[in-house]
């Protein structure tokens, strides 16, 4: 079928029109003629309407007028009575009258399909040149993006290397950290076809780092029991970050205890909710311990982040510090 | 384009050439480079055009960092040049699709914007040969 649109809408030349017309004439012509005394009398057009439509359709119209006006001449000589004249009687009159409706009706519509298909493909080129620009504009916004991410985490890194406060340095080391996150999210929603992200497998890429960047890493083991947690692309960037504040901030605290802190990691997809578990075997949280109340940046960035999500954080001392975070998944997610 | 430390006629496994149209960029890979291999020599380029000028003056990185896709790279008829050089390879501006084919020619990515531990990560082997 593809074939044959292809043939309707290609370009032809004057040459291949006539020698497809000539053809046609013939052949029609020739067998009507050869099979003339094996029909019934009453079919003086029988091989010259296939000969019209299938001009008009494979060499186009100008070729299929040509041939309908040439056959129905030598029908009107060769096969109405009487025969070898071109004598009219009112048979003959109405024959030839019958004889030019149906081919103008063919012509008329091979030439509406012909014109209808011609100008789907202009659309469909046209289509696909958009399709190709918008694939490109994509593209070339993605690596803008991906180039400034670079130059902004370029200069965080030449503003480290000139700080001598270790408190200043830190600082940085963790809006670095924040922006490998934002970057890492942007990468995975690169393709314009994949608009969620497997928050379980972007957490295995990004938190062995977000632990390794940090003074303390060699007293910390982080080990994870993550399940696929697909989220869409608009919960992607607030969830990747709370779990990166809540890491950090754990990491954070390890320093206090003098002693080899093991840091792990839960992800669980429950139907319509997401339930996220960061545990450590520290010391606990301080009794007094407000979250809404603690200076921490990271921590503040988690509360306004959960609140975002419309999720819920709890945090609670069990065999050290733990804290729940669960987020409904929005429907658009596969859960 | 910053004039080496030292250069040789063969390959020199301690010179890391980079090529980055954003100079903020060639500048923190150049002092990340130079963090994880204190004594690398460094080149820094700009374009293809500057690359060019730099091998046609005798020098043989050992490492390229360069800011191309593989397309971009056979495009301005690197890519045969990088290949034959027996440098390790290392592209930062790779298009979708691109990195199967980079991994045959035995090439690495660095994905923008990198952390000194992506950039280990891709140099590791170099690192361990210190």
């Amino acid at each position: 079928m593809e074939q044959l649109r292809l043939w309707a809408v290609a370009e032809r030349s004057p040459l291949y029109q006539w020698v497809f017309a000539i053809l046609a004439i013939v052949i029609a012509v020739g067998s009507r003629a050869y099979l003339d005394h094996a029909l019934p009398p009453g079919f003086p057009y029988l091989t010259l309407f296939p000969a019209v439509i299938l001009t008009g359709y494979f060499a186009g119209t100008r070729a299929g007028i040509a041939v309908a006006v040439v056959c129905g001449i030598a029908a009107w000589y060769l096969f109405l009575e009487p025969v070898n004249s071109f004598a009219l009687t009112p048979p003959s009159i109405l024959a030839l009258v019958f004889y030019m409706f149906i081919v103008t009706t063919d012509l008329v519509l091979i030439h509406a399909m012909r014109y209808a298909l011609s100008t789907l493909e202009v659309e469909k080129d046209r289509s696909d040149t958009l399709a190709q620009a918008n694939k490109t504009m994509f593209h070339e916004l993605q690596h803008r993006v991906s180039n400034n991410l670079q130059v902004v985490s370029s200069l965080l890194k030449m503003q480290r290397r000139n700080v001598a406060d270790e408190s200043a340095r830190a600082a940085l080391d963790v809006a670095s950290a924040r922006l490998q996150v934002v970057a890492s999210i942007q990468r995975q929603l690169h393709n314009p076809k994949r608009q969620t992200t497997d928050m379980g497998q972007l957490m295995r890429d990004v938190l062995p780092e977000v632990v390794s960047s940090s003074a303390l890493s060699d007293r910390v083991v982080l080990d994870f029991d993550v399940e696929p947690v697909i989220v869409t692309g608009d919960q992607a960037t607030p969830l990747a970050l709370i779990i990166v504040e809540l890491v950090s901030n754990a990491v954070e605290h390890a320093a206090a205890s003098h002693r080899m802190t093991h840091l792990h990691l839960t992800m669980r997809s429950r139907g319509p909710e997401a339930i996220i578990i960061v545990q450590d075997d520290g010391d606990g949280l301080p009794a007094d311990f407000v979250p809404e109340k603690s200076r921490s940046l990271g921590l503040r960035v988690a509360l306004q982040f959960t609140e975002q999500l419309g999720g819920k954080l709890v945090f609670e001392t069990v065999n050290g510090a733990r804290v729940t975070l669960t987020i409904p998944l929005e429907r658009s997610a596969p859960h | 384009m910053t004039v080496p430390r030292f250069y040789e006629e063969h390959v020199m496994q301690h010179t890391v050439l980079i090529q980055d149209p954003d100079a903020l960029i060639r500048i923190d890979l150049a002092q990340t480079v130079l963090d994880l291999w204190p004594d690398a020599s460094v080149i820094l380029c700009k374009d293809a055009q500057q690359i060019a000028q730099t091998v046609a003056g005798g020098v043989r990185p050992g490492v390229l960092i360069l800011r191309q896709s593989l397309r971009g790279l056979r495009g301005a008829n690197l890519a045969d040049w990088a290949a034959a050089s027996g440098a390790r390879v290392i592209l930062t501006g790779v298009d979708d699709g691109e990195a199967p084919s980079i991994a045959s020619l035995g090439w690495s990515t660095l994905d923008m914007p990198f952390s000194a531990a992506h950039l280990r990560r891709v140099l590791q082997p170099g690192c361990n040969d210190r």
